[in-house]
């Protein structure tokens, strides 16, 4: 199988394209009152944690979310952790505002929150929950 | 006028080396409760050989205000022996480029208990003069061991960072290996002076900004 990803460099290379393909699982699921939330208003806040594979190499992605008015929201998009690079058709890096909007949708279509952080919320810590 | 000082136990002074350990005991051991080894009120680790670098720096009465220490992947160093789980079977790093920041640290100034805005000022100086001594040692990429609290003030501050692998809980706390890109430094951020932070892991980096 071809290797792309963890280059030298750390980063695991995807094409943009194919960034749906990935499956993720999650990891873990924290509370961390730590975290700001633009505008305030959040009156819990946490991360989450996901990994998953892409052709052999272990990608990590994770991300803030908080509570505001009742509603699970992912926060502070432009700090979405990962080890993902997003590569464009032509080969080149994404640009950094383009993946990020990448990155926040393919976040949008996992089922993070009633797979991580709603279970989170009923207790302590969420571990390791299948996707 | 604040001084900075590079270079590894030989090329610094007996007297500053010793001076540093005796900082590092204070942030490290005393200040934030890490478990690492300690006598006779200075912290100091298997990884303090002559192929370490400091960069140590004092204030106009020659206290020290913050220190660093760059570990060269060539050799033993800490991610693969204290945190193998932080590669998750990536491959070790290990390039004559490639050297390990651990024991970063700055003064400490109590603050309150609350959100985190961001990194302070005197951190985000102290990270871009230990990037620039990086640079000039020819170091392209630091690796650096932190909790994820830190990774996520770092990516908000413009730090070229991005972690290497999956998060583990080490002790407890969330913790993750980043690689710092040397080259593309510059785009930190300024931040308020007055927050304090624990930037990293017990046994590997550290700060309290």
């Amino acid at each position: 199988m071809q290797r792309e990803g963890n280059t030298p460099d750390g980063f695991v290379r995807i094409p943009s394209e194919v960034l749906a393909e990935v499956e993720l699982r999650h990891l873990i699921s924290e509370k961390d009152v730590t975290i700001a939330v633009p505008g305030g208003g959040a009156s819990i806040t946490g991360i989450t944690e996901w990994v998953g594979q892409w052709r052999n190499q272990t990608v990590s992605i994770g991300w803030d979310w908080g509570v505001v008015d009742g509603l699970i929201v992912l926060v502070n998009p432009s700090e979405i952790r990962t080890n993902i690079q997003l590569i464009s058709r032509t080969g080149s890096a994404e640009p950094p505002a383009l993946a990020q909007i990448h990155l926040f949708h393919w976040i949008e279509s996992l089922p993070w929150r009633s797979g991580a952080v709603e279970e989170l919320l009923a207790g302590e810590r969420s571990l390791n929950k299948q996707r | 006028m604040p001084n900075l000082s590079t270079g590894n136990c030989r090329q610094l002074s007996s007297a500053l080396i010793h001076l540093m350990h005796e900082f590092r005991h204070e942030v490290f051991v005393k200040r934030l409760k890490w478990s690492l080894p300690a006598t006779d009120g200075v912290e100091r680790d298997q990884y303090d050989t002559s192929s370490a670098k400091y960069v140590v720096l004092t204030d106009d009465t020659d206290r020290i205000t913050a220190c660093a220490r760059l570990l060269p992947t060539m050799e033993n160093y800490m991610l693969p022996e204290l945190f193998p789980q932080l590669l998750s079977g990536c491959d070790t790093p290990r390039a004559p480029n490639i050297w390990e920041l651990s024991r970063f640290a700055t003064s400490v100034r109590e603050t309150g208990e609350g959100r985190i805005l961001a990194l302070s000022k005197p951190t985000l100086d102290f990270l871009e003069q230990v990037l620039e001594c990086a640079q000039r040692h020819n170091i392209r990429r630091l690796i650096f061991v932190t909790s994820i609290g830190v990774e996520r003030l770092m990516l908000r501050a413009g730090v070229p960072a991005h972690r290497i692998g999956p998060p583990a809980l080490v002790d407890g706390q969330l913790t993750v290996a980043l690689f710092i890109e040397v080259e593309k430094e510059k785009a930190v951020a300024p931040a308020p002076a007055h927050i304090t932070l624990d930037m990293s892991h017990p046994s590997a980096a550290g700060v309290a900004a």
